[in-house]
């Protein structure tokens, strides 16, 4: 087990002052759930832990006019509890629902799910079909970027060590949205496929659609010839059915300890199915 | 915000000799504990003798080691003591006692859903977690709330009946102190 010390600022202009004070690197702390386990296996080791988890500039869900703001330190948890979520953000939502355990959706931290980068991770996923932005803190200096840019591989990002992750925004906008994974069971198991559709039709025409897969790729996969084959379109169980078959081709699964590449990209295809079924068929 | 949280100092820079003093409550009781920067929740509680506190996978994915922290259930294997500053603990020993068992407790060897019982602890802490938030739940909130713990002798039917039994006790309770 790693750090030397544990810093704990008050206020988000601490978190830049024991920044520079910490030499030879620091991490940032959040839900520790990735973290303290990398850490036991000799992973991201650094001195310094800096504990952003009760900085209130990372806190709190908001509905404004325009945009939703999640905090970057909220939990799953209050993610999937929060009514404006569930409101405007029905794939986050579901995704934040059926993520790891419960103690664990009280500890994990939307921010930490990002930064932690893994091609498998939920809330990852259906942030990037909700369209998010993360607004992005260093040493003060704030910059807004779409979260799907950050992801370059796995556990790979664009963030720099004293990049802070300080919030998500959505648009506000009335949309269906869904979330399906596959696990080897209900509850409690890493994704070996997972599915996030979000997308507004008028008259039954679909106007919007983003389609993610994750855990069939390096990072999230994001099948645009499926997007660009529902659009414009009244979809009906032959258009998804080939849509489906779009999201299978453009995935790059890998064997791994959780399933086969062959099985990933079979399921990939049903589980798409699934959702865009139960996104564009469902009639309210 | 806890009491303790309101009072609680910021953690300074440097810790002395690598070590912390931070200001939790565990089970009722407030004081100053001294922490090491590496030491998770589990390990300092441990080592001051909260012992129904369980290591199992120490990896957060069975669930043994579940404390409430501020009443929230959370995996104290992968929290670091440190977080802890400011914070009120339950572990099983803050329930009940052998001579005043919590209505969960009875429940537990009432329907005997308790064999070996090292997933117990972290069992009944969720379960309180649920019942103090929904006094009545459902077989699917039931279940639903203990996804996290892993059981490995006596399955996933006995735990159930047994929140389900405590829910009535606890409700009982309430009517005959209401009519006291």
């Amino acid at each position: 087990m790693i750090p030397v010390t544990v810093v704990q600022p008050k206020k988000l202009s601490g978190v830049w002052a024991a920044a520079r004070a910490a030499k030879g690197g620091f991490k940032f702390l959040a839900g520790g759930t990735d973290l303290v386990i990398n850490a036991r296996h000799g992973k991201n080791a650094h001195r310094v832990w800096i504990d952003i988890s009760g900085l209130k500039e990372l806190k709190g869900i908001t509905e404004g006019r325009d945009k939703i703001r999640i905090g970057a330190a909220e939990t799953a948890a209050a993610v999937c509890s929060s009514p404006a979520v569930r409101k405007w953000l029905p794939a986050l939502a579901q995704a934040c629902r059926h993520f790891a355990s419960p103690p664990l959706r009280n500890m994990a931290t939307l921010g930490g799910n990002c930064a932690n980068a893994s091609p498998s991770a939920d809330a990852a996923c259906a942030l990037c079909a909700e369209q998010a932005a993360a607004v992005i803190s260093r040493a003060g200096k704030i910059r807004r970027v779409a979260a799907e840019s950050l992801f370059l591989g796995p556990k790979h990002t664009a963030l720099s060590p004293d990049d802070l992750i300080l919030a998500f925004e959505f648009p506000r906008r009335a949309h269906r949205g869904v979330f399906i994974k596959l696990g080897a069971r209900e509850s409690f198991a890493i994704s070996k496929v997972s599915a996030a559709v979000a997308a507004e039709l008028r008259n039954g025409v679909v106007c919007s659609l983003s389609i993610r897969l994750g855990a069939v790729g390096p990072k999230i996969v994001r099948p645009e010839s499926a997007e660009k084959l529902l659009l414009g379109l009244r979809p009906g169980a032959a258009a998804i059915a080939d849509a489906a078959r779009l999201c299978a081709e453009a995935v790059s699964p890998i064997d791994d300890v959780r399933s086969t590449a062959a099985y990933r990209r079979d399921m990939a295809r049903v589980i798409s199915k699934r959702a865009l079924e139960a996104v564009l068929l469902k009639t309210s | 915000m806890t009491a303790v949280r309101k009072t609680a100092k910021a953690i300074s820079l440097t810790a002395e000799n690598g070590i912390f003093s931070i200001e939790a409550a565990v089970n009722g009781v407030r004081g100053s504990w001294r922490v090491g920067a590496e030491d998770t929740l589990l390990s300092a509680l441990r080592a001051n003798g909260w012992k129904g506190v369980k290591r199992g996978c120490d990896t957060g994915e069975c669930g043994s080691c579940t404390v409430l922290v501020d009443g929230t259930p959370e995996l104290a294997c992968l929290k670091l003591a440190v977080s802890a500053h400011g914070r009120e603990i339950t572990t099983i020993e803050g329930l009940g006692s052998p001579a005043e068992p919590h209505p969960l407790q009875e429940a537990f060897v009432e329907a005997g859903a308790v064999q070996c019982g090292f997933c117990i602890p972290g069992m009944i802490l969720v379960s309180k977690a649920l019942l103090d938030k929904n006094p009545e739940p459902s077989e699917t909130q039931i279940r639903h709330a203990l996804d996290g713990n892993l059981c490995r002798c006596t399955g996933y039917v006995k735990q159930v009946e047994a929140v389900r039994l405590a829910a009535g006790k606890i409700k009982n309770r309430e009517v005959r102190r209401a009519g006291q």
